[in-house]
C-alpha cells in the first residue's frame, strides 16, 4: 500500500470499517511510513479526546413518544384502513356469485325498462292495425265502409276525366273491395304500385292495354292523353286508385315538374307532354298539378294537338286562379288551325 | 444503533410492527430514543425543541411504516426523518438563535451551569471523566463552530455511531464526501485541542 491508497482508507481504518486484509496492509504501511503514521496518530488522538458528553433524554420522553404514537395510531391509520377496505371489497367483487348477481340485476333492470317503454308508447288495449310497411296506424273507423259500388267506375270521357282531375281531392274516393286498390287509404305506396303497373286482365287485350296514363300522347297524338281507350277498361279501373293517391310532397312534385320542363327545353314538347301529364295526375288538385296541366296544354298546342290542348285548358277553367289564363289560351287556340304546329 | 446478535435487528422489529406487533415499536423507541435525542439536541441546541422533534420523528416512522422497505436500513431512514425535521425547525426559527448548550446560564449568584450539564441526568460517564472540564468546553465550542455539513456528519458518526455508508444515506451525499467531511471536522478539532495536555497524552 502506498501513501495515496492509505489516504483513501484512513477514515475507514480510524473507525474500524476496513476488512482484516486491508487493515493489515494499512498497519504495515504505517509501520514503514512516518508521515502517514503521524497523520493517523493525530486523528486517532483527536478522536479519543473529542468525546462529546452524552445527554440523557428527559425521563418522560419514552412515555411521551408512545402517547403521541397512540394518538397517531387512532387518527392516522386511515391509509391502512382504506387499504384493508379496498382489499375486502375487491375480494367480494371477484367472487363468481357477485358477478352472477350483477348480471341478474342488469337483466332485471333491462326488462323493466323495456316493459315501461312499451307501455308508455301505446296502451295495451288500444286497437292497432299494421300496414304492409310495418308502421303502426290507428284502426280505420268502422263507419267508413269500403264501397263496392263505386270501384268499377265506368270509363270516363276525356272531359269527365279531366274534370275529375280538376277536382281538389281532399278526400280519397272509396276503393273497391277485392281489387288490388282495396287497401285502406293509409296504404298509399301499395295502391300506387298497382296504379303504375298494368293489372292482369282476364282478356287478351290486357297485354296490349296499358293504364290510362301510359296511353298518353306519345302513343297517339290525336288521342287525349288521359282518356282511356275502350280496351283500357282495366286501366280505367285503376284511375280512381290513381286519383286516390295522396298528393306528393311539394318538394318531389316541384322536382318532377322542373324535370318535365327541362325535358321540354332539351327534347321538345312532344317528349315532355307525357311527363307533364304524369305530374298533373300525381299532384292533381295542387298548384303544381295545375302548372303541369297548363304546361302540358301549351305543349299540345305547340305540337299542333289542339284537341289535347283544349281538353287540358277546359279542365283548368274550373280552377279559379287558372281560369283567366285558360280562357285566353282557348281563344288563341280557336284562332289556330288544328294540326298546325306553332 | 445496531442490535446485538441476541437482539432482533431494527429491520426485524419494523417487520414485526408492520405485522401488527405494537411491542416491537416500543422496543425500537427504547433502543433509539437516547442517541436520537442527543443528535437532535446538538443540532437544535434546545431541549424542548429536541424532545418535540424526537416525538415527531417516531410518529413519522409510525405513519410511514407501511412504506418502509426491508432492504433499507432503519437507522438511516429514521435519522433522515429527524434531520429533515431539524432543518424545518431551524428554518422556522430563522434568525432566532437558541442559547448554546455550553454557554453558562446567568443566575442571581453569577454564572451557573451550562445547558448541556442541566440537560444531562447528572450521572458521570467514564469518557467525560477522562477529560478535564476545560478541554471539554473547548471541544464543545469547537464542535459548535464546525460548518454545518461537517458538524452533522461528526454528530452522526460520534454520537449516533452510524457507519459512513448510512451517514451518506442520511445526508444524501456520496460516501467519500462524507469521509472527507469527517476528516476535515477531526482536523479542525485537532487544531483546537492540540494545546491541551490530555491531547498530548492521547498522542502517545
Amino acid at each position: 500500500m502506498d501513501c495515496d491508497k492509505f489516504e483513501s482508507a484512513i477514515m475507514d481504518e480510524l473507525y474500524g470499517e476496513l476488512d482484516e486484509v486491508t487493515s493489515a496492509a494499512v498497519k504495515r504501511h504505517l509501520a514503514s511510513c512516518s508521515r502517514c503514521a503521524n497523520l493517523f496518530g493525530g486523528l486517532r488522538a483527536t478522536r479519543r479526546v473529542a468525546v462529546l458528553p452524552r445527554v440523557e433524554p428527559p425521563p418522560g420522553l419514552e412515555r411521551s413518544i408512545l402517547s403521541h404514537v397512540d394518538i397517531a395510531l387512532r387518527v392516522v391509520p386511515f391509509r391502512r384502513r382504506a387499504a384493508q377496505a379496498v382489499s375486502v371489497a375487491g375480494s367480494w367483487a371477484m367472487r363468481p356469485q357477485t358477478a352472477m348477481a350483477a348480471v341478474f340485476l342488469v337483466m332485471l333492470g333491462a326488462s323493466v325498462l323495456l316493459l315501461r317503454g312499451r307501455s308508455s308508447r301505446a296502451p295495451a288495449s288500444a286497437e292497432m292495425t299494421v300496414t304492409q310497411e310495418g308502421t303502426p296506424a290507428p284502426a280505420a273507423p268502422s263507419t267508413a265502409p269500403l264501397s263496392a259500388a263505386t270501384d268499377f267506375a265506368p270509363p270516363l270521357g276525356p272531359l269527365a276525366q279531366n274534370e275529375r282531375l280538376g277536382e281538389v281531392k281532399a278526400a280519397a274516393p272509396p276503393v273497391a273491395a277485392g281489387s288490388p286498390a282495396q287497401e285502406p287509404p293509409t296504404a298509399t305506396p301499395r295502391a300506387r304500385t298497382f296504379a303504375k303497373a298494368p293489372p292482369p286482365s282476364p282478356g287478351g287485350e290486357a297485354t296490349k292495354a296499358s293504364p290510362a296514363r301510359d296511353l298518353t300522347v306519345a302513343a297517339a297524338p290525336a288521342a287525349t292523353p288521359i282518356a282511356p281507350s275502350p280496351g283500357a277498361a282495366q286501366g280505367g279501373r285503376s284511375m280512381p286508385v290513381a286519383q286516390a293517391e295522396k298528393p306528393e310532397s311539394s318538394d318531389v312534385v316541384g322536382a318532377d315538374l322542373a324535370a318535365a320542363r327541362s325535358l321540354r327545353d332539351t327534347r321538345g314538347c312532344r317528349a315532355a307532354i307525357a311527363r307533364f301529364d304524369d305530374v298533373a295526375r300525381r299532384s292533381a288538385g295542387t298548384p303544381a298539378g295545375w302548372d303541369a296541366l297548363l304546361d302540358s296544354a301549351m305543349c299540345c298546342r305547340f305540337i299542333g294537338d289542339n284537341a289535347g290542348a283544349q281538353t287540358r285548358l277546359n279542365a283548368l277553367l274550373n280552377v279559379e286562379s287558372y281560369k283567366e289564363r285558360a280562357r285566353i289560351e282557348l281563344e288563341k287556340l280557336d284562332r289556330t288551325p288544328q294540326g298546325q304546329p306553332r | 444503533m445496531s442490535a446485538s446478535r441476541s437482539e432482533a435487528t431494527d429491520e426485524a422489529l419494523m417487520s414485526r410492527f408492520q405485522g401488527g406487533d405494537r411491542h416491537a415499536f416500543t422496543l425500537l423507541v427504547r433502543r433509539h430514543q437516547s442517541p436520537l435525542y442527543n443528535f437532535v439536541l446538538r443540532h437544535l441546541r434546545s431541549p424542548p425543541a429536541a424532545e418535540e422533534v424526537v416525538q415527531e420523528t417516531f410518529v413519522r416512522v409510525l405513519q410511514n411504516a407501511t412504506g418502509f422497505m426491508q432492504a433499507s436500513r432503519f437507522t438511516s431512514w429514521m435519522y433522515a426523518i429527524a434531520r429533515n425535521l431539524c432543518i424545518d425547525v431551524l428554518r422556522k426559527q430563522g434568525q432566532r438563535r437558541h442559547p448554546s448548550l455550553d454557554e453558562p446560564t446567568q443566575t442571581e449568584d453569577g454564572p451557573g451551569t451550562t445547558l448541556g450539564e442541566r440537560s444531562a441526568d447528572g450521572r458521570t460517564n467514564v469518557e467525560r471523566a477522562a477529560v478535564s472540564t476545560e478541554i471539554r468546553e473547548r471541544l464543545l465550542s469547537a464542535v459548535e463552530q464546525l460548518p454545518e455539513e461537517q458538524r452533522e456528519v461528526f454528530l452522526l458518526r460520534e454520537m449516533s455511531n452510524l457507519p459512513f455508508k448510512e451517514i451518506a444515506e442520511v445526508v444524501g451525499a456520496p460516501e467519500n464526501t462524507v469521509k472527507s467531511r469527517m476528516r476535515y471536522a477531526l482536523e479542525r478539532l485537532q487544531a483546537a485541542l492540540s494545546e491541551f495536555e490530555e491531547y498530548a497524552r492521547a498522542l502517545r
